[in-house]
């Protein structure tokens, strides 16, 4: 274990020896390009949420519409005129079976 | 007055946060060497660092509403930086194991003289050890390679590293612990292939 500490210890330094001799150069118009790359993304982005937010509009208007119109079918069906009309307009299933006519 | 003094960092920044493209412009020109060292320092030679730069101001112009100025600006950029190289080299698949024919003929014998004579590396060798120290550093998980390389390379202190990173002492302390019990295995490995 001492040793391996040793190896790694001479080793690392004569790595803080080797000089990194590159030279910090930002590349010509690095932060032009970089700027406008940023602003390019934050309008994209922003014109994707106005999208988003038109299109949800118009989904809600027409679920509203959808919301509406069923709900005024529904209430067109004209209702039965009371529960005794209503109890003999249905036909009778024992006379259905035994070939009667339940309107005669 | 070099010019890092007198930028004046709070005033771009309000100016940036104000939607100045000029301003932003100046701040990127400002960063760039801090974050071109940092990736210099974390990532082999091979990696496109105009790429990540730039990623990396991306980054930070996208969270620039999230800079609560708790920390120096440099610092929280640094964090930023930080993670981004750990992202990268998460990226990369490691070998599953170290071996002696991944080195070059004069890192194997820069390895060789380490291992076997008890002298220091030779001035001249300083390059193949430089080599050799980042691929071995390359075998460890991302995170633990970032502590290693800035306790044993760079000689930060825990202080200092947990500034850098945003991580506490103790999670430095237990990474460089992880780190050197992976680099003691790796050169015990290498020792027992050598001598058989």
């Amino acid at each position: 274990m001492k040793q391996s500490d040793e190896i790694w210890s001479r080793l690392t330094k004569a790595t803080r020896q080797a000089r990194d001799d590159r030279e910090i150069e930002m590349p010509n118009g690095f932060a032009t390009r970089l700027v406008a790359q940023g602003c390019r993304a934050s309008n994209l982005s922003d014109t994707l949420w106005e999208r988003f937010a038109i299109r949800m509009v118009g989904a809600s208007c027409l679920i509203a519409l959808l919301a509406v119109v069923t709900h005024f079918t529904f209430q067109s069906t004209p209702p039965a005129e009371d529960l005794t009309t209503a109890f003999f307009q249905m036909n009778d299933a024992a006379s259905i079976i035994l070939g009667e006519d339940s309107n005669g | 007055m070099s010019e890092d003094e007198t930028f004046d960092l709070p005033g771009c920044l309000v100016l940036v946060r104000a939607g100045d493209q000029a301003a932003a412009r100046e701040l990127v020109e400002h960063l760039y060497p801090q974050v071109i060292r940092i990736i210099r320092r974390h990532l082999p030679r091979r990696v496109l660092e105009e790429d990540l730069a730039q990623e990396i101001f991306m980054k930070m112009f996208s969270r620039m509403d999230q800079y609560n100025g708790a920390v120096p600006l440099p610092h929280w950029v640094s964090r930023i930086a930080v993670t981004t190289c750990i992202d990268h080299l998460r990226a990369q698949k490691r070998r599953p194991e170290f071996r002696w024919a991944d080195l070059s003929e004069k890192e194997a014998e820069v390895l060789d003289a380490v291992i076997t004579n008890e002298r220091e590396v030779a001035p001249d060798d300083a390059l193949e050890a430089h080599e050799l120290v980042h691929k071995l550093i390359a075998q460890l998980k991302p995170e633990d390679q970032l502590v290693i390389r800035m306790l044993d390379l760079e000689q930060r202190t825990l202080i200092e590293i947990s500034e850098y990173t945003g991580w506490n002492k103790s999670l430095v302390k237990v990474r460089a612990f992880r780190a050197r019990r992976k680099l003691r295995k790796l050169f015990q490995n290498l020792e027992q292939k050598e001598l058989a």
